[in-house]
């Protein structure tokens, strides 16, 4: 810890005031994820805890507000705090996930695509350049028509989208570190192919996939959100913020907009959080712009 | 006594052409798949005996950084034969090779590059050795410590990082790599061309100490001129692809016979210069690329006395005086 | 030969220092030099010697972190430290022009060769187009281009690496200067093409009456090269004087051990005569002689006190407490 304290890393995140804004955002939605059910007084998907007589209260600042609700109820009466942050749970939750399983399986296709060359390298490219070539939520949209709605149709949709960018970037430093003195070395010292690609080429082709998933976690938000606001995304009973904001959605012209308006702040903040952390970790992890 | 290398008729291709897509060409109209091959190495030939040292010189883009990755079987030789021990090896498949590989290590160019940045030194030492020991075998560590101490590191350097080296103690770990196998023949390709001048020298007399020490034979790769003539027992020049002069090493500097050869020597600088110096060979244009080789000889698109001949016909290496070879029709005495 | 020609450039306890994230870096430290009139001067060093800043710094090309602390630049008896940037740039191209390391690098990909050169004499002179162009087509073959006036149309690409620096060269003649620097323009280049290229600067140096500032680590190559050498080690200077005498009889023992250090052509030995040790961190300097670590010779009074540079016979000086005065076996 004395050692990061001291290192190049931390005395420019100290002077970068988009690195603190936006990873202080992050830790306050790390903190919901984390103790989000300790935090609020109610659970909103306890049907049992909600108070029908509540609902439709206006945010506690405005004329009618209850101080029990800080932002406000919805139609069931439910505290849009309280659903603001198990939404942000469940947002969080499938975009860290989603950006797992494409990382993974993003970065083993590349790796085999830029070692073994030739026909595995022209067909993962070939289908990743198909796939780019379609706009992410078209896909998205068309793989949960086909397979369903629920969590898991969710993150099998973003894993689908979300490989390409993993395999692209895998494939092309593995391309170039395979050039490189130390692999070959490695050959002349006798390893067989697997040890090679897991002790040298993959050790290092990771770093710049660390700002593709932070800034992919956002994406991913987002896509999320968006299959959910049309109703393509996750269950009712499981509601994630793009979810919420639908639900607000449909009583926003009757004035009610507080139930909306929370949730969808709450995806900005998330997404923007990310950004702007995750530019601050292109400009220290590229080593050209040094 | 057979020599412990003989390299016969070696020929590297390289097919860049890339996949169907980028070989598609209009050629008046007419749909082809044109391809576009390198010819790095064509048909080159030589033979290294037990603890001998040969010098392989040329400049950049002659094939012979090629010659060496082949031999050392980084990459599959498309012809030719490549004989260790009297054993063929160059179509070996991973698991034949990897006894071979024990015989016959490698230290690079780049000290920056051939060390993996996320490995402990202890760790790139050890790695050939635990690919080649029993399972559980206990020496290797100790072995490992020996070497590093053997070229000149201190046992603490064991636990660091090759980012926190000079480019000297990194070429260093890379002679302690290659030599922890017990290799008879070390190739080493430009291995002191990216240091500097004060270091470069600790490293070639290390290279000479460790080769009197562990009766090792040395295929040595350079551009440089000097250092050949220090370090090589035997010299061969390259030139876009062939062998064009093999000579003992002071033979080659006293009486080079092909002229891209005199020309090498009478440009390369010196802070000795010869006085007896006999007058320069200028070369006028530049090195043909090796897409398109010249038909006939490859050097006589520069040579100041090609004739008739040299277009027709691609001249092969001739003994010209004992343990001399040269390619090259001038020899013949017939113009 | 005349002793004492008239200085050109006079560079007075030039120090340049860069101000990084782990340290001060002393990369230029209290170099003293001049160049005559028509005079090569060799700047030979290894890395980290300090010797491409020196260049950057006369041009005033420092970027930040770095910065040119202290010292004068007497060009022509005026200190271009207290030219504003506007006249730096009248003066850099004009009077003093540079040639880099790689050829590769220092052309405009995008622009013809013809176009850049001809930019050069846009800039600084008043000639109309047509003369300009006759100019261009001159130096093209002045420089051993053939067919100059349909290569002026081509693009960088379209030459070798050998053809490219020729170009370089002619760009940096264009405009007549009067001091050239040209910091490893043979490095990237192979033998043959190397000497082509180093006889072409030097006839073109000496045809046009030019000063140069050679940099290079390429002991040899100085001493193809230059009138003058100037050893570096560690952002200081460790010997100067002229070519002959230094290289017959280095007065510091790292010019004597960097000329050990080069396997020689012609008369072969069995052993270097190496510099043990590596080059010190520049963040964290010995106390006393930079160099005293390596020195076979190192005594006492090295660790004590940092030497100054003092004068010798015949136009050399050099900073060490004991210089060597036994001549190196020819």
């Amino acid at each position: 810890m004395q050692g990061f304290l001291k290192s190049e890393f931390f005395f420019n995140y100290r002077r970068s005031a988009s690195a603190i804004i936006g990873s202080a955002l992050m830790l306050v939605f790390a903190i919901y994820v984390a103790f989000g059910p300790w935090l609020v007084a109610q659970n909103p998907h306890d049907i049992a805890s909600l108070e029908l007589l509540d609902s439709f209260k206006p945010p506690a600042w405005l004329e009618g507000g209850d101080p029990r609700y800080l932002l406000g109820t919805d139609g069931q009466g439910r505290d849009i705090l309280a659903s603001v942050v198990y939404g942000a749970r469940i947002s969080v939750m499938i975009g860290v996930t989603a950006m797992l399983c494409s990382c993974l399986i993003g970065t083993v296709l590349g790796l085999l695509a830029g070692f073994y060359r030739g026909v595995i390298d022209s067909f993962i490219m070939r289908i990743a350049d198909i796939q780019l070539s379609f706009p992410s939520i078209l896909i998205a949209l068309f793989l949960m028509s086909a397979v369903g709605t629920g969590i898991d149709k969710v993150l099998i949709a973003l894993t689908a989208v979300g490989w390409v960018v993993y395999a692209r970037t895998v494939r092309g430093s593995t391309l170039s570190e395979i050039e490189k003195e130390y692999v070959q070395a490695a050959r002349v010292a006798g390893l067989p192919d697997r040890k090679i690609i897991l002790k040298h080429v993959l050790p290092n082709v990771l770093t710049p996939l660390i700002v593709i998933a932070t800034i992919q976690v956002g994406t991913f938000v987002l896509i999320e959100a968006s299959l959910s606001f049309l109703g393509v995304g996750v269950p009712i009973t499981q509601p994630s913020l793009g979810l919420l904001v639908k639900n607000g959605f449909d009583v926003l012209f009757s004035g009610l907009w507080w139930t909306s308006a929370f949730p969808g702040l709450a995806i900005m903040m998330l997404v923007f959080g990310i950004n702007l952390f995750g530019d601050f970790l292109r400009d220290e992890l590229n080593p050209r712009l040094k | 006594m057979t020599a412990f290398l003989e390299v016969e008729n070696l020929e590297q291709r390289f097919d860049v052409s890339g996949g169907p897509l980028d070989r598609l060409r209009f050629e008046n109209g007419v749909p082809t798949m044109a391809r576009r091959i390198v010819h790095a190495v064509n048909g080159v030939s030589f033979e290294i005996q037990r603890g001998e040292v040969l010098g392989l010189v040329g400049e950049s883009g002659c094939g012979k950084s090629t010659v060496a990755k082949t031999i050392a079987r980084i990459y599959r030789p498309t012809g030719g034969a490549i004989r260790v021990d009297g054993e063929d090896v160059s179509q070996y498949d991973y698991r034949k090779m990897l006894p071979v590989r024990r015989k016959v290590q490698m230290i690079f160019q780049d000290p920056f590059a051939s060390l993996n940045p996320r490995q402990r030194v202890r760790d790139i030492v050890m790695e050939p050795m635990i690919q080649h020991a029993e399972p559980g075998d206990k020496t290797i560590e100790k072995r490992a410590m020996e070497l590093l101490a053997r070229v000149g590191l201190r046992p603490e350097h064991a636990d660091r990082y090759p980012h926190q080296f000079s480019g000297g103690q990194r070429q260093r770990i890379g002679i302690a790599r290659a030599l922890s196998v017990d290799p008879q023949l070390v190739i080493a390709d430009e291995p002191v061309s990216a240091l500097d001048v004060s270091i470069q020298a600790q490293i070639l007399n290390l290279m000479m100490d460790l080769r009197d020490e562990f009766g090792l034979s040395y295929l040595f790769i350079t551009h440089d001129l000097s250092v050949v003539r220090h370090i090589s027992d035997r010299i061969g020049v390259m030139y876009l692809g062939f062998m064009v002069e093999t000579a003992p090493r002071d033979k080659l500097f006293e009486e080079p016979l092909h002229p891209y050869t005199r020309a090498l020597l009478s440009a390369a600088p010196a802070i000795d210069p010869d006085p007896e110096a006999e007058e320069e060979i200028e070369l006028t244009g530049e090195v043909p690329n090796a897409f398109d080789l010249p038909s006939g000889c490859c050097f006589r698109t520069r040579c100041p006395f090609a004739f008739e001949r040299c277009s027709r016909e691609r001249p092969v290496l001739k003994e010209a005086a004992s343990g001399h070879q040269v390619a090259c029709h001038l020899l013949d005495g017939e113009t | 030969m005349s002793v004492q020609k008239q200085a050109l450039l006079e560079v007075r306890d030039l120090k340049t220092r860069f101000y990084t994230f782990a340290g001060v870096v002393n990369a230029v430290d209290g170099v003293s030099f001049s160049v005559g009139r028509g005079e090569i001067l060799g700047l030979v060093g290894e890395s980290g010697g300090g010797k491409s800043v020196i260049g950057f710094s006369i041009l005033g090309l420092i970027d930040p972190p770095g910065k040119v602390d202290d010292g004068e630049i007497l060009f022509g008896g005026v200190d271009l430290r207290r030219k504003s940037e506007k006249e730096l740039q009248k003066i850099r191209g004009k009077e003093i022009a540079m040639v880099f390391q790689d050829p590769m690098t220092s052309l405009n990909p995008l622009q013809t060769v013809g176009e850049q050169i001809d930019e050069m004499l846009r800039l600084h002179s008043d000639l109309d187009g047509k003369a300009r162009r006759a100019r261009c087509i001159e130096m093209l073959s002045d420089v051993g281009i053939s067919e100059a006036e349909k290569r002026l149309n081509n693009y960088p690409h379209q030459f070798s690496g050998g053809m490219r620096q020729r170009v370089v060269i002619a760009i940096a003649m264009i405009a007549g200067p009067q001091l050239i620097i040209a910091d490893e323009p043979t490095t990237a280049l192979d033998v043959t093409i190397q000497s082509q290229i180093l006889k072409l600067m030097k006839q073109q140096v000496r045809e046009r009456e030019a000063s140069m500032i050679l940099i290079t680590h390429d002991l040899a190559v100085v001493s193809q090269m230059a009138d003058e050498i100037v050893v570096l080690y560690c952002g200081k200077i460790v010997e100067k004087g002229p070519k002959q005498d230094l290289i017959s009889k280095p007065a510091h023992p790292y010019t004597q051990g960097l000329l050990g250090s080069i396997p020689k052509l012609h008369d072969r030995q069995d052993r270097l005569t190496q510099i043990p040790g590596t080059v010190p961190d520049v963040r964290n300097l010995p106390q006393g002689c930079n160099f005293r670590e390596r020195c076979p010779f190192a005594q006492a009074r090295c660790a004590e006190e940092e030497p100054e540079q003092h004068a010798l016979d015949a136009g050399r000086s050099v900073a060490c407490h004991f210089p060597l005065e036994q001549e190196l076996a020819p």
